[in-house]
């Protein structure tokens, strides 16, 4: 099994183990699910004597992974896992038999949400019929096995994709990356005929598709999406020409915040201006890396707890954390 | 009726099949039910036949799988009545609930399988193995019979609170909810109504006759005259033939003009529909065959103009998607709520694994 094998004795071996698998995994795994693993590799080698020391130091755990990678999801995944290993009642064993049961719960855990991605394939195929035309943003894990579902179940699907420019992860560095080149390397592979387009071309495709279909770094607690940045674009460029947007995204990704504006995801996009250089000259450049879709653009969210209404989102969040 | 071809019964519902003929031949058959009533009682009197084969059910699980095979057996004669199936789905979740009250003694707890919370008991997986006395589900069917024949009456009495003294209300073809819900209000208000005829069928004429005849001042208006009267009125009521998921219906042809007509003038829709009537469905186009029913182009056409119509396609759908940002309340026989409340309904009526019979 793939757990027995890595261990993590010391905070800055979990970090290394992070990243070591974010560039082996990127394809397969999920940011969130990568992170949940190093925290039970971090649990196995956890020397703390005491409960509440082994909690500490799993959300130091945390936010060193979260200053590793800027992603939402990590946060909202190891916020849940540390809520689930600890909901079971832990009162007559010693720390030896609670940690080792809190691992167990935590494979228990990672098994379910590695399902995510199938579940929410087989819920949301339905919504994908024969010669659907989708449009989708950037590169989403979630919506690439989606229309690959939808592929193998024998539907002519064609996708539009935007080439989403951002500015990579970690660094000043302000070339962009286009993530939308990713998705169309990958659905190119599996024979959907697809097209690339520039972000500022979405109004001029908008009528040309159906259905828009995003993925989420995160869901808030109103219902809306935080995405890569372009996604709110997408999604009023949408609503003004009528076409349903949908969401597909994994239950972990469920995060407890309330951004009532763009201005209060200022976590988690960089702060201050870049700078450009070109020509000789140092232009100032604002890269922000998400952005806030409200819930009143989203038509649905296909995660793997059903398919839901934005103000079902907040009921989830309710029995989550209660 | 038609054709006498049966359809296959599967063996294990032998023992009610002929009252289950019965119904798919209705179901097959019938272009327009005149009430979703009908189709529901119908369906739960066959429930309480099956049910009542024994006296007790010494797997719980054997007597659910054939309400289960019964909900698709009855959804696939007629994919567009999902009365049926909402009913079907309602017995399973009392039946359910009742399960765990027996085994565990208390109330079943309300965070149910698929929520986030569950995630940390993957291992309950509910096999419902025990028995369970055929006369206490017999108890629960007959409550939802009673439910669903009060629920006209039930959501009339809410007519007070919607209707005052002097409006304008229109609405579109026949639904005996909205008729019983308007004659309730003329007993103390004073209003008028506007009713649009509703082609190819022409209800509102009957709806009009009868408003009329309970003294209500009534007008009778094409349906093309909706947006050129819309902005007298002051309300629009209406019924609707099922109510989705997402908190939009699946309503008479012609109800999505009159709600965008509505939205145009900022005029309230209100929609008056039975807890039997929602459905778990979402409108996505893959069930296509269980969204729209199309009927004859008979009704279309005129005498003679057949034979002239050669090249030509006439499509003559029953019902009409309206979404969920056109409708401002939903009344049903407890209370009227929001659409964007109805999810909080689906999950209280139905348990999420029944949702795909």
């Amino acid at each position: 099994m793939e757990f027995s094998d890595k261990i993590c004795y010391t905070r800055e071996d979990g970090v290394a183990t992070f990243r070591q698998q974010l560039a082996d995994e990127e394809e397969t795994t999920p940011r969130a699910l990568c992170a949940v693993k190093t925290l039970i590799f971090f649990l196995k080698g956890s020397k703390d004597p005491t409960i509440s020391q082994i909690l500490e130091s799993l959300l130091e755990m945390q936010k060193l992974m979260e200053g590793a990678t800027n992603s939402i999801s990590v946060t909202s995944g190891c916020e849940i896992f540390r809520r689930f290993i600890t909901l079971v009642s832990m009162d007559a064993l010693d720390a030896e038999e609670c940690r080792a049961k809190m691992i167990h719960r935590g494979i228990v855990f990672y098994k379910r949400c590695s399902e995510a991605q199938n579940i929410i394939s087989k819920l949301a195929l339905p919504f994908i019929r024969d010669e659907v035309r989708i449009l989708t943003h950037s590169y989403s894990r979630v919506v690439y096995s989606l229309i690959s579902a939808a592929t193998q179940a024998r539907k002519r699907v064609r996708v539009i994709v935007t080439r989403a420019e951002k500015a990579p992860d970690t660094g000043d560095d302000t070339t962009s990356v286009a993530r939308g080149e990713k998705m169309v390397e990958m659905l190119k592979k599996i024979g959907v005929p697809c097209a690339l387009i520039l972000d500022s071309a979405v109004g001029y495709t908008m009528d040309k598709v159906d259905l828009v279909l995003v993925g989420a770094e995160g869901v808030v607690e109103n219902g809306g999406i935080i995405n890569q940045i372009g996604s709110y674009q997408v999604a009023v460029l949408a609503k003004a020409c009528n076409k349903p947007l949908y969401a597909a995204v994994e239950c972990y990704k469920f995060i407890r915040m309330y951004p009532l504006k763009q201005d209060d995801l200022s976590d988690l996009n960089p702060s201050g201006a870049g700078t450009l250089e070109k020509n000789n000259s140092t232009l100032p450049v604002s890269n922000p890396w998400v952005d806030y879709t409200p819930p009143s653009y989203i038509s649905l969210l296909f995660t793997d707890l059903g398919i839901l209404t934005p103000s079902a989102v907040s009921d989830e969040l309710i029995k989550l954390y209660s | 009726m038609c054709a006498e071809s049966n359809t296959i019964v599967p063996s294990c519902l032998e023992n009610i099949s002929d009252g289950l003929q019965d119904l798919i031949q209705k179901l097959k058959y019938k272009d327009r039910f005149k009430s979703s009533q009908v189709v529901a009682l119908d369906t739960l009197k066959l429930v309480r036949e099956l049910v009542g084969k024994k006296t007790k059910w010494e797997s719980t699980k054997d007597l659910l799988d054939k309400l289960r095979t019964l909900g698709r057996v009855l959804l696939e004669a007629q994919p567009s009545e999902t009365h049926t199936a909402n009913v079907i789905r309602r017995i399973l979740k009392l039946m359910k609930e009742e399960y765990q009250t027996i085994q565990k003694g208390t109330k079943p707890d309300e965070m149910e399988t698929f929520s986030l919370h569950s995630l940390s008991q993957p291992e309950v997986v509910e096999e419902y193995k025990m028995g369970i006395p055929a006369g206490i589900i017999i108890n629960q069917i007959q409550d939802l019979i009673d439910e669903i024949n009060d629920s006209t009456a039930n959501i009339a009495q809410q007519a007070f609170e919607h209707i005052h003294a002097g409006e304008i209300i229109m609405t579109l073809g026949y639904s005996k909810t909205v008729l019983a819900f308007l004659m309730k209000a003329s007993k103390k208000r004073h209003f008028q109504v506007m009713v649009a005829e509703c082609a190819p069928t022409y209800q509102g004429q009957e709806m009009a006759a009868k408003l009329a005849e309970a003294n209500i001042e009534t007008t009778l208006m094409t349906d093309s005259a909706i947006f050129a009267m819309m902005s007298r009125v002051n309300k629009v009521i209406i019924g609707t033939h099922t109510v989705l998921a997402d908190g939009g219906l699946k309503a008479l042809n012609g109800a999505h003009t009159l709600a965008m007509a509505a939205k145009f003038h900022s005029v309230p829709v209100i929609v008056c529909a039975a807890l039997h009537k929602l459905s778990p469905d979402y409108p996505c186009y893959y069930n296509h065959d269980s969204f729209n029913k199309c009927v004859s182009p008979m009704d279309i056409m005129s005498e003679g103009q057949h034979a002239r119509m050669n090249g030509v396609q006439v499509y003559n759908p029953v019902f009409d998607y309206v979404p969920p940002d056109l409708v401002q309340l939903y009344i049903n026989q407890k209370e009227g709520i929001a659409p964007f409340y109805v999810y909080r309904y689906l999950t209280e009526l139905y348990h999420q694994e029944d949702y795909l019979l």
